[in-house]
């Protein structure tokens, strides 16, 4: 043991809710300029807004935003709820998926050692794809990577697949069945994201994932 | 909406001031301190049956609710089908959550120490004592369901999901949350196997605990971090855990009885009774200290040191901090500053005033008696004239002797010749002629007039600059007696905002989202939201004009919502200016007062200078005009002896 007080400390000290973490990566690929760019930075405003609603997800999920367009960028690093504030989004360059969902499992991994570290009870994390493409970079090793971690039970991983986007690779990537957004129901996606996470993080069962699902005929997704 | 009670009285529902899964709770019209929930879809007749038995029960013991929201009356439809309850309203609504979380609790309980916690806890364990006094298990315990006052006492909501059991009747829960299930229930399904006491009994050690031990779940630090494993499994090593963080508080500050009943209660399955913990938490919370350097640290007496200070030294992080209690203004008028300042600009005497010209002694007298001589005639100068006259004669008469006599006339016109060149010689040894003496007396008289001038020139420069100086001396003053009513101002203002800052704090408690407002649906919420209207403290007409979509009615629908909110809150409490806001406030006028009085003397320092400055340098021209009369006076007395008197 070193004699350095961990800067994390005094965060956990604060508040030292059980945490769900949950990464968006988020596709910000050329394709996705326009409409697409703007319904899903409001999509992230809902989720914020959505979540801030419950006093203690506030306190319980942390949310990460990493895009790849161009190339991976981490937007924000995990934060609770209540300290979120939704990164401004751009759409440019190709779309480097398998590399970002290497990068969300690494940060959720992390993030996990973080909590044990502090002794903060934690959720399973969930890693959130978003893309409308066809990865531009060599992406079967980060599917040998989702299956681990979903063998493990180390994150919950799901893929959403937005109008071009390639849903055989998507289904090779994903361990759970992949999900296609219905038009640019970005909002109702992340409302359902929300809902979700409220309930996972007050359920307490890390176990088993009772969600909604969004593929019913008022849902946000189809298969 | 209208509602009725048993007997057909219609019940008015006003705002929600709630929803849950199964319904929303609004306030009771007419009544205000009930409210009523009404559920989403319609009860089930095991649930009617449920809760006729739970407003019958109240009848012969009163005191079930006591600490809880109890069901008091039933409504109904206009088709007699049941509705929901009445109940009695909670006026804070701050769940538990918000308590033992250390930062949530610093800043809705900024007053709370560990005796404030101790005491919610042992409140808790009263809550269930008088449910459990009845046979009543409350079930499905969880921090959203408990809410807790000001003033500790606490309030169970969520009453109509409590199991109960009479007899042959049996209401089961049906739902439970992880956090709170003991070990033995962990995974089961609560819709099959009746609660027992102690499971709740589970429940209550698991809420005092995260009480006691700031926010902690008991089981939050188990290897897997996952609670439903660490709790199956009783991996509890809170003791271990607070050795290695540093941050969490000492096992061992916890009294030993306390301690022990959490032991039991985690690792033992001989888990207290709510009576158990009434008793050793409030002997607990009676042996409670102030430590002495903060008073908000409460510690066990007899403990060497303050474990809150520790933790705050070791780990940075302050789990109660220091209340600011009332401020002592240090704050004085600058009279006192003043005064001294008064003092010496009266001591300081204003510079001759031009007008004030005394001509240096001698001055005036020497220009006089210069002027009176130079009005005189111009002296004759006889004796050169005479000379130059006879020499001329006697050389004439020389040169006519030559011709009969030549050597005496010769003789004679050297004479006469002599006598003429003597007479230029004598002319010439003057050296000055006359009108160039008075030309350089009256060109000394100038001088000193200019002397004169000068002295007034100066005495003008020097007067203003005095002048100026005084002036804006007198503006600094104004200045500094200014700066007391400007601080008033600003603590009037401040103290204006905090009234609007309260409503506001408690208009943003009310949620768009969970108000149900005529003619606004979800989605138009949602807009809203998007465009960051969320709560009530939101709504005002130009910042709803702004959003598309909007129609009049709609604007108008949100506003009423808005003022009936205002309403109830009206009388929420304002908090004033805290200590800081006010200490700030003194300290930045304060500095603002030093500034200005140092410029002040500053002032007074320039103005003491110029006015030596002014002194020696008039002096020095006196002195000058001094010297020039006593010159002039020494010329013109030359000049008389010289020419006049010859
Ligand atoms: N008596 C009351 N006075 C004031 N507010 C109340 C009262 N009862 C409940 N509320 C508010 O309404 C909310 C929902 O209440 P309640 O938990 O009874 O609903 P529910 O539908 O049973 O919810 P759930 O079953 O999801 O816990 C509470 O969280 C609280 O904010």
């Amino acid at each position: 043991m070193t004699d350095q007080i961990p800067f994390a400390a005094v965060e956990f000290a604060a508040n030292p809710e059980p945490r769900c973490a949950c990464v968006l990566l988020l596709d910000t690929s050329a394709s996705m300029s326009g409409a697409r760019i703007s319904e899903l930075q409001e999509g992230l405003a809902v989720l914020k807004y959505e979540l801030s609603q419950d006093l203690l997800a506030r306190k319980r999920v942390e949310l990460a935003v990493v895009t790849f367009g161009g190339s991976v960028r981490m937007l924000s690093e995990f934060t609770t709820v209540d300290q979120f504030e939704p990164p401004i989004l751009h759409a440019d360059g190709l779309t480097p998926l398998g590399g970002a969902v290497t990068t969300g499992l690494e940060l959720v991994r992390n993030r996990k050692r973080v909590y044990r570290q502090n002794g903060i009870a934690c959720y399973r994390p969930w890693v959130f794809l978003l893309t409308d493409g066809e990865p531009s970079d060599p992406w079967q090793a980060a599917a040998a990577a989702v299956r681990h971690a979903e063998t493990a039970r180390d994150a919950a991983f799901f893929a959403v697949g937005v109008g071009e986007a390639n849903f055989d690779v998507l289904g090779q990537l994903s361990v759970r069945q992949p999900l296609m957004l219905r038009g640019l129901q970005f909002r109702q996606m992340f409302q359902w994201l929300s809902t979700s996470l409220k309930s996972v993080s007050h359920s307490g069962v890390s176990d088993e994932l009772s969600l909604k699902n969004p593929t019913a005929p008022d849902g946000w997704a189809k298969l | 909406m209208i509602v009725y009670s048993a007997d057909g009285k219609p019940v008015e529902l006003g705002s929600v001031l709630g929803r849950g899964g199964e319904g929303a709770v609004h306030l009771r019209l007419g009544d205000e301190s009930q409210a009523c929930k009404v559920y989403t879809k319609p009860p089930t007749d095991q649930r009617t049956a449920k809760l006729t038995w739970m407003v019958n029960r109240l009848h012969a013991h009163p005191d079930l609710a006591q600490w809880c929201t109890w069901p008091q009356e039933l409504l109904f439809d206009d088709q007699h089908q049941c509705v929901g309850f009445a109940m009695q309203r909670l006026k804070e609504l701050r769940p538990i959550h918000e308590v033992y979380q250390p930062e949530q609790r610093k800043t809705v309980l900024p007053t709370a120490g560990w005796d404030f916690l101790v005491r919610v806890a042992t409140n808790c364990a009263r809550m269930f004592e008088t449910l459990h006094k009845y046979d009543v298990i409350v079930g499905d315990v969880n921090e959203r369901n408990i809410f807790v006052d000001a003033d500790a006492t606490v309030h169970l909501v969520d009453c109509d999901s409590f199991q109960i059991r009479d007899g042959e009747q049996f209401f089961g829960t049906g739902v439970g949350v992880v956090d709170y299930t003991p070990p033995e229930m962990q995974g089961v399904d609560f819709r099959l196997v009746p609660r027992t006491v102690e499971h709740d009994r589970f429940g209550l050690a698991v809420i005092a605990f995260k009480l006691l031990l700031m926010g902690r779940h008991p089981f939050s630090g188990g290897a897997s971090g996952d609670l439903h494993h660490a709790i199956a499994t009783k991996d509890w090593d809170y003791p271990q855990l607070a050795q290695r963080l540093r941050h969490l508080l000492p096992w061992s500050v916890v009294g030993p009885p306390v301690r022990a009943a959490f032991i039991a209660a985690f690792t033992e399955d001989q888990r207290p009774s709510a009576a158990l913990w009434i008793e050793r938490l409030a002997a607990f919370e009676a042996g409670l200290q102030p430590c002495r350097r903060e008073p908000l640290h409460k510690v066990p007496a007899g403990l060497g040191t303050c474990p809150w200070c520790t933790i705050e030294q070791v780990a940075g992080y302050a789990y109660f901090s220091r209340p600011q209690t009332q401020y002592h203004s240090q704050w004085q008028s600058a009279d006192s500053q003043l005064a001294p300042l008064d003092a010496e600009l009266k001591a300081l005497v204003p510079p001759r005033q031009p007008e004030e010209w005394q001509s240096p002694p001698g001055m005036e007298a020497a220009i006089a008696t210069a002027r009176a001589m130079l009005q005189a005639e111009r002296p004759p100068d006889l004796l050169g004239w005479y000379l130059a006259l006879g020499g001329g004669l006697v050389a004439t008469g020389g040169v006519a002797m030559a011709l009969f006599h030549p050597s005496r006339g010769v003789v004679v016109a050297g004479a006469g010749v002599l006598a003429l060149v003597a007479s230029r010689w004598l002319t010439a040894r003057r050296q000055v002629p006359w009108h160039k003496v008075t030309a350089a007396i009256e060109q000394q008289i100038a001088a000193m007039r200019e002397i004169e001038a000068e002295w007034k020139g100066e005495a003008l420069r020097f007067r203003d600059q005095d002048k100026r100086l005084r002036a804006w001396l007198a503006e600094l003053r104004v200045q500094v007696l200014g700066v007391n009513e400007q601080r008033q101002r600003e603590i009037d203002k401040l103290e204006g905002s905090q009234v609007s800052e309260a409503l506001r704090a408690g208009l943003m408690r009310y949620d768009l989202a969970a108000a149900s407002i005529l003619n606004i649906p979800v989605e138009k919420k949602r807009a809203l939201a998007i465009r960051g209207v969320l709560t009530a403290a939101d709504l005002d007409r130009s910042k709803l004009a702004a959003i598309p979509g909007l129609a009049d009615a709609q604007i108008e629908a949100l506003i009423a919502w808005r003022r009936s909110t205002e309403a109830l809150l009206t009388g929420s409490r304002a908090q004033g200016p805290s200590p800081a806001q006010l200490g700030a406030i003194d300290a930045n006028f304060q500095h603002m007062r030093d500034n200005l009085l140092a410029e002040m003397r500053g002032a007074l320092g320039t103005l003491r200078d110029s006015g030596q400055l002014a002194d020696g340098r008039m002096a020095e021209l006196i002195e000058q005009g001094k010297q020039a009369g006593l010159a002039l006076q020494a010329r013109v007395e030359a000049a008389r002896r010289e020419y006049i008197e010859h």
